[in-house]
């Protein structure tokens, strides 16, 4: 199948600061793709890179099969929404939406079947005729949409768009985004620092770092089974907890805790089964799969915790204890009455969790 | 709203309850920010609008080195617009205004854009385009006198490389004197039209641009349909400024012609202080003054009606 | 070239001159300008066009034939000059006779003294036509110097001293030999005085010889609006006499 957006071995350098990389990304029709990382990862470099907005260093970008690499961004095929919305505020919505194509030359009739369309998709429709400074934060994002839907193009490039709103509008706006792309079926790239908006929105997550794809896979996948410490951390809110240690292999392989608790992890599905040499390695175990109680019984590991904190999330609640010398969090029931100082067994199994090695952060 | 419909449909009896509201929002209410502000008012009453009227009063009267309350009607102004040196005036300070308020903002705005453009060694040219600015006018016009000067400047420079029936004598031409001026006033002021609307392009968010890039709007359009609409205040001010820099023209002609050619580069503000100050005539120079002051206003209350009409949302 | 004894004389050699590469009247920008107007009219006008015009405001001595000749002489000059040779300042005007670039010029007795420092002698190197060779009056002025009042004693004392020094007759003597100028006082030996002021003096003995000045005759503001006019018309060669001459009879008639 012919990827939509294919970029090779792209690098982007500021002098002597290499932005992005040796970049490799193969995006399939119709999907959505989330550029996820902390400021500065390179993720919004990629994406002006995509628009045509940078110029590359090196390497070639594709999109819908045609080398774009120095094409203009408006012969690329794109359309892109911003972070601050940057509509031209003396203009009515409908010329923000509509100015484009007149410059372009496009019949007039056509300019108004598409205004339409994207007005009656978005629902903007009343708005027309207002200027964005008398919009909300919400309709104004909705109009930006609109100039890129008016667009008819394959690939929606979406720059932190929700960035500027409020949590209320933001989640709203998000399945909103998300009804669109399910309806229209395009191509989407989009830039976020917020993992929440990637894994509801992506049919795939590119987790970034200082200008390389640490992993790209399914939401799943990047949260169960990250391919290293970063992405680990990074994903997952609470985020990991990690236990240092050394991992000797072989048929019986057990991770030894710095304390010197022992756990077994026959049923771990390593990527690549370590020898019986010990390796200096990390156990991260994701606070949900902590278990408590009765339950806890039946887990690979087992120990007697004392409950320091309790936050109730309201869904459920959080807590703080102690594990192998280790401050650890764990997610249970809300329904779970915990109290800070009281004691009881919990317990994880290691397949859930995560093996790295200490020496190069990769998962084992 | 519904307070106001209450106290006009009240009788009399509230009347005197009404006036002592009034006399509260007037002066209880919020009173430490209606004293801090009161030195400002003091000010605008006592020297803004009180000279005014000072200026205004004695231009009917026949004043000369000092006041005098004699009313004489409108003689100074019948006078003063059968002058022909005030017509000349008026008539010079229109083509410089025209003249230089486009370029200075079109050359202004141009050399913004060029600035605007990633150059290198920005700070370097910006220093030098703003320079001239630091100068003041007299210097200004005396550089200028001298580069001008068909015998000494740069009619002569170039005659003396050959080209000897090259001509500039714009300073002893009456029909272009004014010109002259322009030149010397745009070399002023151009670099600090240049850095005010310099400021108000990078103040337009770069998403705009890339929003237009990705629009396919071509950069001169971005420009005009976009980016200058949307620095209408820089450029308000901008006018304002520079608007006022004409209206008081002085300093430049009498270092740079003294008015000459004869009269041929005469303004009001020259007039207005040779006949307060030279001519001892408070009366006829109080009346330019005034007539100058009314021009400004009919320039500025079309504008003023436009910008602080009360704004409907539709 | 034979030195002119009059004015006419001098406007006749004009043409001359130009041939000769000299710039025939030397012309500084703004008063001096105006001032050329003033001695026309004493000196080809005579005293009584002067005064008539400028003490009596006289509307139909200004409408009259004498008035017009001047005002002929002063548009002939005009037409004469090269707007490109006129120079700003008077000292410049001054230094184009001195360089030997101008032939002539009207000024006051002051510019002697610019011609004495560049070490020219009078009746020599240059000479003088005072009341343009045609009517021997002088038109005079002068500064004048006013002291504050104090309470100080010590303070008036020395202005006392300072007026006593200015005005013996050592310092006027002194002063005026090296700016070119004559004597306030007429009690002064100014055996001196070279040969420029000697003719000025000779004036002076005249008691008909001295005229006062427009300043003293006319407010400020008109003189403003004549001056106004004469540099109006002097700059532009397309204003007719007959224009010059009504502009001049509307100001006279309201001027004080």
């Amino acid at each position: 199948m012919q990827h939509s957006v294919s970029i090779k071995d792209l690098s982007l350098n500021f002098g002597h600061v290499k932005v992005l990389q040796h970049l490799d990304l193969d995006i399939g029709q119709g999907e959505f793709i989330v550029l996820l990382g902390p400021s500065g990862c390179g993720k919004s470099t990629l994406l002006n890179c995509i628009a045509g907005l940078l110029d590359v260093s090196e390497g070639q970008i594709f999109i819908g099969g045609k080398n774009v690499t120095w094409e203009q961004p408006k012969d690329r095929g794109i359309g892109m929404v911003f972070q601050s919305y940057a509509l031209y505020p003396q203009m009515s919505v409908e010329r923000n939406l509509s100015f484009g194509l007149r410059v372009s030359g496009m019949k007039k009739d056509e300019i108004e079947k598409r205004v339409s369309r994207a007005a009656e998709i978005l629902q903007i429709g009343p708005l027309l005729q207002r200027k964005p400074a008398n919009l909300s934060g919400g309709q104004r994002q909705r109009v930006a949409i609109g100039r890129a839907l008016v667009r008819d193009v394959d690939v929606f490039l979406f720059d932190e768009p929700l960035s500027n709103l409020d949590a209320k509008l933001r989640s709203d706006l998000r399945v909103e985004i998300k009804r669109l792309h399910q309806r229209l079926k395009n191509t989407m790239i989009y830039v976020t620092h917020d993992q929440i908006e990637a894994l509801t929105l992506a049919d795939r997550i590119a987790v970034m770092k200082g200008g390389v794809i640490q992993q790209l896979d399914t939401p799943h996948v990047i949260y169960n089974r990250p391919v290293n410490l970063y992405v680990a951390g990074f994903i997952g809110s609470p985020s990991m907890n990690f236990f240092e240690g050394s991992l000797s292999g072989g048929t019986e392989p057990v991770f030894t805790a710095d304390d010197g608790t022992k756990i077994p992890a026959r049923n771990y599905k390593f990527d690549t089964v370590p020898d019986s040499k010990p390796m200096a390695a990390v156990l991260g175990v994701r606070p949900e799969h902590i278990v408590i109680g009765d339950h806890a019984k039946t887990m690979t590991f087992q120990a007697e915790a004392e409950i320091e904190i309790v936050e109730p999330m309201g869904s459920d609640t959080l807590a703080w204890t102690n594990i192998c010398g280790k401050s650890v969090t764990f997610r249970c029931d809300s329904d779970v009455l915990l109290e800070a100082g009281q004691k009881l067994p919990v317990g994880f199994d290691v397949e859930r969790g995560s093996l790295f090695s200490a020496e190069t952060t990769n998962r084992l | 709203m519904a307070d106001l419909s209450h106290s006009r449909s009240a009788s009399a009896g509230s009347a005197a309850n009404g006036s002592r509201r009034l006399f509260h929002n007037l002066f209880v209410r919020n009173f430490s920010a209606k004293l801090a502000a009161t030195p400002m008012i003091m000010t605008v009453l006592i020297v803004f609008i009180g000279c005014t009227a000072w200026t205004i009063f004695y231009s009917f009267t026949n004043s000369r080195s000092l006041p005098s309350g004699e009313l004489v009607g409108f003689d100074q102004y019948t006078r003063l617009f059968s002058n022909r040196r005030w017509n000349a005036s008026v008539l010079n300070i229109m083509t410089y205004g025209v003249t230089s308020l486009c370029f200075t903002m079109v050359v202004g705005f141009l050399l913004a854009v060029f600035m605007d453009q990633k150059i290198r060694f920005e700070s370097a040219f910006r220093t030098v385009f703003l320079y001239p600015f630091a100068l003041s006018f007299i210097v200004t016009g005396l550089v200028w006198q001298w580069i001008m000067n068909p015998a000494f400047g740069l009619q002569a420079a170039v005659q003396s490389w050959g080209f000897t029936s090259f001509t500039f004598d714009w300073l002893k031409n009456r029909n272009m004197v004014v010109y002259a001026l322009v030149i010397a006033g745009l070399w002023q002021g151009t670099g600090f039209v240049m850095v005010l609307l310099l400021a108000g392009l990078r103040g337009i968010d770069e998403e705009i641009w890339k929003a237009a890039r990705v629009d396919g709007i071509p950069t001169w359009k971005t420009y005009i349909f976009v980016v200058l609409p949307m620095m209408r205040g820089v450029i308000v001010t901008t006018l304002v400024i520079v608007g006022s820099g004409i209206v008081r023209l002085y300093d430049l002609v009498v270092a740079m012609t003294q008015g000459g050619p004869g009269i041929s580069s005469e303004v009001p503000a020259k007039y207005v202080y040779n006949y307060m100050f030279g001519a001892g005539n408070l009366g006829q120079g109080l009346a330019a003054s005034s007539v100058m002051l009314l021009t400004v206003f009919i320039i500025l209350i079309p504008w003023m009606l436009i910008e602080f009409r009360p704004k409907s949302h539709s | 070239m034979e030195v002119p004894t009059d004015w006419n004389q001098y406007v006749a050699d004009f043409p001359k001159l130009r041939e000769a590469g000299v710039i025939p009247f030397a012309l500084a920008q703004g008063w001096p300008t105006n001032g050329i107007f003033g001695v026309l009219l004493a000196g080809i006008g005579g005293t009584d066009l002067f005064l008539a015009v400028n003490r009596d405001k006289d509307v139909t001595a200004v409408e009259g034939p004498d008035f017009r000749k001047v005002a002929q002489a002063y548009a002939d000059l005009r037409d004469a000059v090269d707007v490109n040779e006129t120079v700003g300042q008077w000292n410049e005007a001054t230094a184009q006779l001195i360089n030997n670039t101008a032939a002539g010029n009207i000024m006051g007795d002051w510019a002697q003294g610019e011609f004495a420092v560049a070490g020219k002698v009078a009746g020599k190197d240059y000479d003088c036509l005072p009341g343009l060779g045609l009517n021997a009056v002088l038109d005079t002025g002068g500064d004048a110097f006013y002291f504050p009042k104090n309470d100080d004693p010590a303070i008036t004392e020395a202005q006392l001293v300072l007026a006593k020094t200015m005005l013996s007759p050592e310092t006027q003597v002194a002063f005026n030999l090296k700016k070119g100028s004559l004597p306030v006082r007429g009690d002064v030996d100014m055996s001196a005085a070279n040969a420029c002021m000697q003719k000025g003096l000779k004036i002076l003995e005249d008691p008909n010889g001295v005229l006062p000045s427009g300043e003293q005759l006319l407010s400020s503001d008109t003189q403003q609006q004549l001056q106004d006019l004469e540099i109006e018309f002097f700059s532009d060669k397309s204003m007719s006499i007959d224009d010059f001459v009504g502009q001049f009879a509307d100001i006279m008639s309201s001027a004080d």
